[in-house]
């Protein structure tokens, strides 16, 4: 169990979400890309 | 399942890797909302768990951006494939720095507003760490304004002046005295941290640059797939001629 209560300045929990917004919020716009760059089938692959 | 959707998924290893990063991340929060009070700043130096970490990893990236810039000017000449995976390497790092510094500046800016009372201040450490910032967003921003065989070149010029920089941010605070604090680890008989403390810096570390590693990697190999996807459109646009590589040599 994580005790937040240790969370208890303000200051402490704005430092702690931007990490979380910064960090995650880069995670998936790297998700994104990686679907974005997948090779497409050129039309001699297709047939 | 189509070819299409088979390359869009993860490899089953880096999926194994990204669940245990995220298992020690969470450990790592547990920890250090389980590490005791400080005895001046309470539950505030808190901050310090996630602040210290990501410091510290924005020193590393910048060299491995300056070492790939480095191979890419070296095989540039003779080996145009390599050179275009350093490149992609070094695109790659110094994203993945501007993140790890962009961190480390939010997390000090309000460490600091809650500890000294002031957002910002002039002293050294933290004007060289902003203009460590700057260098690496001007770094990106050169690369997405140039074009062509100039874009790797520029940058990899700029990369290797970045890095100048890294050396004297980290001694900043042992050379001249700041407003941010001496060094906690290795900064002589008066520094250090509770023992009690230690675990939760050592797992915060482990877990972020674990997760520095995987975004890394996750980035080089997005790069490296839009190089070839562009390399391939090259040779499908001119299905007559040889296929040429990317890098010519002039």
């Amino acid at each position: 169990m994580i005790p937040f209560s240790t969370l208890s300045q303000r200051h402490l929990v704005f430092a702690y979400c931007a990490v979380w917004i910064l960090q995650f919020g880069y995670g998936i716009y790297l998700a994104v890309q990686w679907r974005k760059s997948a090779p497409k089938k050129t039309t001699e692959q297709a047939q | 399942m189509n070819e299409r959707n088979k390359s869009q998924r993860f490899p089953v290893w880096a999926t194994a890797y990204l669940a245990l990063t995220i298992l020690v991340l969470i450990f790592g929060f547990r920890e250090a909302m389980t590490a005791p009070k400080e005895a001046t700043m309470g539950n505030l130096y808190r901050v310090f768990f996630y602040h210290f970490p990501h410091t510290i990893l924005s020193f590393v990236f910048p060299y491995l951006n300056c070492v790939a810039a480095f191979l890419y000017l070296f095989w540039r000449q003779n080996n145009p494939r390599r050179a275009l995976a350093a490149d992609a390497f070094a695109l790659a790092s110094a994203e993945v720095t501007v993140l790890y510094a962009s961190v480390g500046l939010a997390t000090g800016i309000l460490w600091g507003r809650a500890a000294w009372g002031i957002w910002w201040t002039w002293d050294a450490r933290l004007t060289t760490y902003l203009l460590l910032w700057l260098l690496y967003v001007s770094y990106l921003l050169l690369r997405g304004l140039t074009s062509g065989n100039q874009k790797a070149v520029l940058s990899a010029v700029l990369a290797i002046f970045a890095a100048i920089d890294i050396p004297i941010c980290f001694m900043s605070i042992r050379w001249w005295r700041t407003q941010h604090p001496a060094p906690v680890f290795g900064g002589g008989a008066d520094s250090g941290i509770d023992p009690h403390m230690l675990p939760a810096v050592l797992w915060n570390v482990a877990a972020w640059a674990m997760w520095g590693a995987f975004v890394l990697g996750l980035r080089y190999a997005i790069e490296r797939r839009r190089q070839r996807n562009a390399l391939a459109e090259q040779v499908s646009s001119s299905p007559q001629s040889e296929p040429r590589p990317v890098l010519e040599v002039r």
